[in-house]
């Protein structure tokens, strides 16, 4: 794969044909040859508890099941993260008697798949400590009493409607809010909350997910307006957004998981710019590490922990700062195009290009230091090539920010290396964290 | 400038600055993760290993007779602390002052062979940044010797120079761009070769 792989054109948007199509078809083919492994330990090792589920058809079926059904729920994020826990099990290092509940969340998938092809289908399923049934996969989901938090129930699917029942209570049911027709808000799912770990989740009412939900469509839409084949790659990419809480007020607080990949967390604001910047940002770190899948893009064993960022007061690695560099790139690049397109307030247009003039020098200052301590594969030297080539582009696009701006900008980044780097090097000052 | 100016050793080693000056080239810096410096001789005719041998005996350090094909000695406050001795024969001597010399084989391995899967996987990633012209294990030291010296900001960035991350900075102001002939890994430490 390395082979054909060009690197260049992963740096910014073009779209999802072409190289973009292929990886995402190795990725599936990587997530069906673990389901058939999951399948297989299934049929050997038939943990107890599970007897009566018929998970082994549930598995078989969407393995079988047409691929416009079967591969968009194996790219699903949590796919991704019951699959990264399945191998556990599979490899013997996870506690066998956690395998009956683990297992039995395969369910919401099964029930996803069943839906999609308008399969009748009768389910044992296993209810979240919240009382609700998601078909993991889809927007839908059923909440049922409190009561039956983390009980068996029973789930019907046919003609693409979903029934869920516990005793003779019946499942309410309810869809995530959509985005767009395939990027959903999800705040409620066990299967794709489990490994957000790095920020709180937000604890909200209808009102404040609706706002949430209204400025993140709006951002999107002007996302696919000004930068068509970014907006493109970060849809066909991106299925659900998990909003974050953020007590402290900062600007923003944004994660991505690698074993979430296809989910985004974010917290809200009210500044739709900030929050295109911050899914342009957190993409952009999903991207190249679809890309790591295929190619380290760095030689192995370049994990030092002693260089210095702009963006930090720790030492960071070689690979975090191609990460940054990365994705400010892109947000520079995108930043500039708005201001071109859009009016703003005299006020609000400095305050931007302050913000985008800062940023500039950051990556200069990070992609320098990249290219002076790394060793790259030959694709990681075709994508810090072409870096550099959009960097240079972001230049000429700030010729509009007054010079006065751009001189703060490189003022404070210079006063931030001089408390933080060691002379003109790339070496931290302080050592490693 | 010689390794024992640069190396910081000369203002505390009187001895071994003389030592030094009195042996001209051939001289590489020692350090280990503990912030230990000392230095290594390389090749050499027989007066100069002479001279070696008798500061290493002012220290009460045996040295051996024989000329080493490689030597090196590490110094606390000006006095060594511990010494090397490699002969020609891969016999390798460890020096302590008080102590009896202890002796071992050398024995060469390759990368991949040291039968510790994580310590391969380390040597493998680093030999693919910088080849290694040998790697040999004795006396519980396995040393590594590059092909091409690295210099010291690009040997600083490896997975394998973990442990001088913590002072990286003072790392880097000591030894500059200055190239890493080797490394050893050995008792919870690692030394590193500068040229």
């Amino acid at each position: 794969m390395s082979a054909a792989l060009d690197g260049a054109d992963w740096v910014v948007g073009r779209g999802v044909e072409g190289p973009w199509r292929t990886l995402t078809a190795l990725r599936a083919a990587a997530a069906a040859g673990e389901l058939r492994a999951a399948l297989a330990w299934l049929r050997r090792k038939r943990p107890a508890g599970l007897g009566g589920w018929e998970l082994e058809r549930s598995m078989a079926e969407l393995l079988a099941a047409p691929a416009a059904v079967r591969d968009p729920l194996l790219l699903f994020p949590a796919f991704d993260c019951w699959l990264s826990l399945t191998a556990g099990f599979v490899a013997g290092a996870r506690p066998p008697e956690e395998a009956a509940v683990h297992f039995s969340y395969f369910q919401s998938f099964a029930a996803a798949a069943a839906l999609l092809t308008r399969r009748r289908r009768s389910l044992r399923v296993r209810l979240s400590a919240e009382g609700r049934f998601h078909a993991t996969g889809t927007r839908e989901y059923a909440e049922l009493p409190r009561a039956a938090a983390g009980a068996e129930a029973e789930c019907r699917t046919a003609g693409g409607r979903l029934e869920v029942r516990w005793g003779r209570a019946a499942g309410h049911r309810r869809l995530l809010p959509a985005l767009t027709p395939e990027l959903w808000v999800e705040r409620r799912d066990p299967l794709v909350l489990q490994p957000v770990t790095m920020h709180g989740l937000a604890r909200w009412g209808a009102s404040a997910e609706a706002r949430f939900c209204a400025v993140l469509a709006k951002a999107l839409a002007r996302l696919r307006a000004v930068d068509r084949p970014l907006f493109d790659e970060l849809s066909d990419f991106l299925r659900l957004i998990v909003p974050l809480d953020n007590p402290k007020s900062y600007g923003s607080v944004s994660s991505s998981y690698r074993n979430l990949r296809g989910a985004l967390c974010l917290s809200h604001s009210d500044d739709g710019l900030l929050q295109e910047e911050t899914l342009i940002h957190e993409f952009c770190h999903l991207k190249v590490n679809l890309l790591f899948a295929a190619d380290p893009l760095l030689k192995p064993g370049q994990g030092g922990q002693l260089l210095y960022s702009p963006l930090r007061s720790d030492a960071r690695r070689l690979g975090g700062l191609l990460l940054g560099a990365h994705a400010f790139i892109n947000v520079n690049r995108y930043i500039l195009r708005v201001l071109r397109r859009e009016a703003f307030t005299a006020r609000a247009r400095a305050s931007v290009q302050t913000n985008v003039a800062r940023r500039l020098f950051h990556v200069d200052d990070m992609l320098r230091t990249v290219s002076l301590y790394a060793d790259l594969t030959p694709v990681g030297e075709r994508f810090q090539a072409r870096m550099w080539r959009e960097h240079a582009l972001t230049l000429h696009d700030a010729l509009d920010i007054p010079a006065a701006l751009m001189e703060e900008g490189r003022r404070r980044w210079r006063e931030h290396r001089a408390k933080h780097a060691l002379g003109e090097t790339g070496v931290f000052v302080g050592g490693a964290s | 400038m010689n390794a024992l100016e640069w190396s910081g050793l000369s203002a505390a080693a009187p001895r071994w600055r003389r030592l030094a000056e009195g042996l001209g080239d051939g001289l590489e810096a020692v350090f280990d993760d503990a912030g230990r410096a000392g230095l290594g001789l390389t090749g050499g005719d027989a007066r100069r290993w002479r001279l070696w041998s008798a500061a290493l005996a002012a220290e009460g350090l045996a040295a051996p007779r024989a000329p080493a094909v490689r030597a090196w000695v590490f110094l606390d406050g000006g006095r060594a602390r511990e010494a090397w001795s490699l002969g020609s024969g891969g016999e390798l001597l460890r020096l302590s002052p008080g102590a009896k010399p202890e002796r071992g084989r050398v024995s060469d391995r390759r990368v991949g062979g040291t039968r510790e899967p994580a310590l391969d996987a380390l040597l493998a990633d680093f030999a693919g940044l910088h080849p290694l012209s040998a790697l040999s294990l004795c006396l519980d030291r396995l040393e590594a010797r590059l092909t091409e010296p690295a210099p010291w900001p690009l040997f600083a960035r490896c997975d394998a120079a973990k442990p001088f991350a913590a002072q990286g900075a003072a790392w880097a102001r000591r030894l500059g761009a200055r190239a890493v002939s080797g490394f050893a890994l050995g008792r919870g430490r690692m030394e590193i070769f500068v040229q």
